[in-house]
């Protein structure tokens, strides 16, 4: 070796951690659903961390709101869609991915040809549209979500219990409703508060247990759903109970 | 028989006390709690100990005691 020659690896520091599987993280196939907030934060860590093959699907445009939680957006960029906008700057980030925008409603996506799907969303029928869809295609799904300083991780595997696990009545009754955004033919809420040190945390840890499920160390990932205080700056692990009147976990025992 | 409990609003750390029966769900439970503090529409879950509740589960099966204290915790549902 050179003097220094491992400088000019890009991912020297990360090969450093021996139990990191950097091929299988550069081959994998990523989905992220939402080009918001917690989507340009999950691309930003994807690239960085030398994942190669990226695909971004949104349906919405960039309004001025975004700047302040978006690292791929610029002043000017408004009305351009979300999801092309980040392929076309996360590229030079790491100029040998691939990164494919999708410019669609995630319930119209036909192709479930992935190998680890991020949710980033902003509204419930979504979440639960890709948590169904990763579970009946065995893709392992790394759900995020924030309010203001508050956010929550939740992985979801093919065995143990479900996004929709976790549901109640409470969220039943604004399941189509969306919590941020621009798009049409969706019913709006009051915006709910959202900062970017919160979204960058809850993103991080998104990207940090997809690289646990890719590098063999499953047993190290959430298997509960993680709350995250910011203004305290805890975590809290809590038990989800698999739900026996799941509709994902029906199917399951069906097939 | 019923059990009093201690449901406590995770946002301001205030407290209501509530009466079940063993027959009323986690549900029932959360729309009681957030009809009394005039909550917002939006997302909540149950928090006893480390577990979340389950909305199909009664009181009974959710082993609540006399004087049990259980968290209602809102669930962040944002992400643009």
């Amino acid at each position: 070796m050179k003097a220094r020659e491992y400088d000019t690896d890009r991912f020297d520091r990360m090969r450093r951690i021996d139990w990191l599987d950097m091929d299988s993280i550069r081959k994998t196939r990523c989905l992220v659903v939402g080009a918001g907030a917690l989507g340009n934060e999950v691309v930003k860590c994807l690239l960085l961390a030398g994942f190669g093959n990226v695909t971004v699907a949104d349906m919405d445009e960039v309004v001025a709101s975004n700047l302040s939680r978006c690292v791929f957006f610029r002043e000017g960029d408004g009305g351009r869609k979300k999801a092309e906008t980040v392929a076309e700057r996360a590229g030079s980030l790491y100029p040998e991915a691939r990164i494919v925008p999708v410019v669609s409603r995630i319930q119209d996506m036909e192709d479930w040809n992935f190998d680890i799907v991020f949710g980033c969303l902003d509204n419930i029928s979504a979440r639960l549209h890709v948590n169904s869809h990763a579970r009946y295609h065995g893709i392992p799904y790394v759900d995020g979500a924030t309010d203001g300083f508050r956010g929550k991780v939740q992985v979801v595997l093919e065995t143990g219990p479900c996004l929709e696990c976790g549901i109640n009545g409470s969220h039943l009754k604004i399941i189509d409703e969306r919590f941020s955004c621009t798009g049409n033919g969706v019913i709006f809420m009051p915006k709910l508060a959202s900062e970017i040190t919160t979204t960058s945390v809850i993103a991080a840890i998104q990207v940090r247990e997809a690289m646990k499920i890719l590098s063999g160390r499953r047993e190290l990932c959430l298997r509960n759903v993680m709350y995250y205080d910011g203004l305290s700056g805890t975590t809290t692990d809590l038990e989800i109970p698999e739900d026996s009147g799941c509709p994902n976990h029906f199917t399951e025992e069906s097939e | 028989m019923t059990v009093k409990v201690t449901v406590v609003n995770t946002l301001n750390n205030s407290s209501i006390r509530m009466e079940l029966e063993p027959y009323e769900s986690v549900e029932d439970i959360i729309d009681t709690a957030a009809e009394y503090w005039g909550k917002d529409a939006g997302a909540y879950v149950l928090r006893k100990g480390s577990k979340l509740l389950n909305k199909r589960q009664s009181i009974d099966e959710i082993n609540l005691r006399e004087g049990d204290t259980i968290e209602m915790i809102p669930d962040p549902e944002g992400g643009s």
